[in-house]
């Protein structure tokens, strides 16, 4: 017997969770919808805390909802030039401001509630945690609109400042000017209320 | 993604800060870290998603909201009732106030064709009543 029984064993193809970004986007605009759907589990929470930071968390949920919609059918448009989450990020923006021009006379509820799941140690610390959130929140509802949306971009959408001003379509500079100024108003508010760092 | 974040914001404006307003900065950035987010959104895009693919009204909000509606747990069906009665109530009002829309557009129409009809008419009634005139005049120069 010469033959040898040869086992050619194929790699699996790698699991979506493994896989990043600029991948995932390829494989979406093959049509493997399962790729577009990691992408949403991927990007969502951070795209709605940013929402919800610009709107009001009542108008966040349909915001995140449309931008991915939007992107979903703009997606063979999409050639990769700026980052997924870049892009993202900037349509993200679009639904903001097209939902803020649509319903301009409502109040956006940026004062938000506490929230129940700290993760604290001591019953003081959760409480002095749980306030500063708050706080933190009540605070950038007051600053400055271009301020907060800097802010928010690169603190809650965690950004780098580059991403940022492509996004915003501004210089780097004025995202670094814009970051400075956010965080001296966040600072005076919160020192007014007592906050120290 | 974190280290990631926190590097470039040391690299781009941390270093050229105070030291006071670096401790401001970390604890900003601090908190927000802290404050967890809202996973709930993905099952929503998720299900609009769905309805694109499935070009189900364009993901329209009554799409899905009434998609919304089926996903929602049994115990929450009392709460779907009033809202899909309302719903209905919504949509015949809508199709009462195209109803309405059609009729006024009909009754506009009629009236823009009568007086349609009274400016192609009257200059010659007009022309005629000239004619009439001018003979009038001629005969009288005879008389």
């Amino acid at each position: 017997m010469t033959g040898a029984l040869t086992i050619r064993f194929t790699p699996a193809p790698p699991a979506l969770e493994q896989l990043e970004d600029a991948a995932l986007v390829l494989l979406a605009k093959r049509g493997q919808d399962e790729a577009f759907d990691e992408l949403v589990k991927r990007h969502a929470p951070k795209l709605h805390a940013v929402a919800k930071r610009i709107v009001g968390t009542e108008e966040a949920h349909d915001v995140v909802q449309d931008a991915f919609i939007n992107a979903y059918r703009a997606l063979p448009k999409f050639l990769g030039e700026a980052q997924f989450t870049t892009w993202m990020h900037r349509i993200t923006l679009n639904c903001c401001y097209a939902r803020m021009r649509k319903h301009p006379d409502r109040g956006h509820d940026l004062e938000l509630p506490l929230d129940a799941s700290d993760a604290g140690v001591t019953p003081v610390e959760v409480s002095e945690n749980r306030d500063l959130k708050s706080a933190l929140e009540a605070a950038l509802a007051r600053i400055n609109k271009d301020f907060r949306e800097t802010f928010v971009l690169i603190e809650f959408g965690q950004l780098d400042y580059a991403s940022a001003a492509q996004i915003l379509q501004v210089e780097l500079g004025t995202v670094k000017s814009r970051m400075n100024r956010a965080r001296a108003s966040l600072r005076d508010i919160l020192e007014g209320w007592g906050y120290r760092p | 993604m974190n280290e990631d974040h926190e590097n470039n914001s040391q690299m781009t404006d941390l270093e050229e800060q105070h030291p006071e307003e670096r401790s401001w900065a970390a604890l900003l950035s601090k908190t927000v870290e802290s404050i967890p987010a809202d996973d709930r959104v993905v099952p929503t895009v998720l299900g609009a998603l769905r309805l694109e693919r499935e070009r189900v009204a364009d993901g329209s909000p009554w799409a899905r909201y009434l998609s919304g509606a089926a996903q929602l747990q049994n115990s929450d069906f009392d709460a779907v009732q009033p809202t899909l009665q309302a719903l209905r109530l919504e949509r015949r009002r809508v199709r009462q106030w195209r109803g309405s829309v059609t009729r006024w557009i009909a009754s506009a129409a009629a009236v823009a064709a009568v007086v349609a009809a009274v400016a192609v008419f009257a200059p010659s009634r007009s022309a005629d009543a000239t004619d009439a005139y001018s003979a009038y005049q001629e005969a009288a120069k005879g008389w």
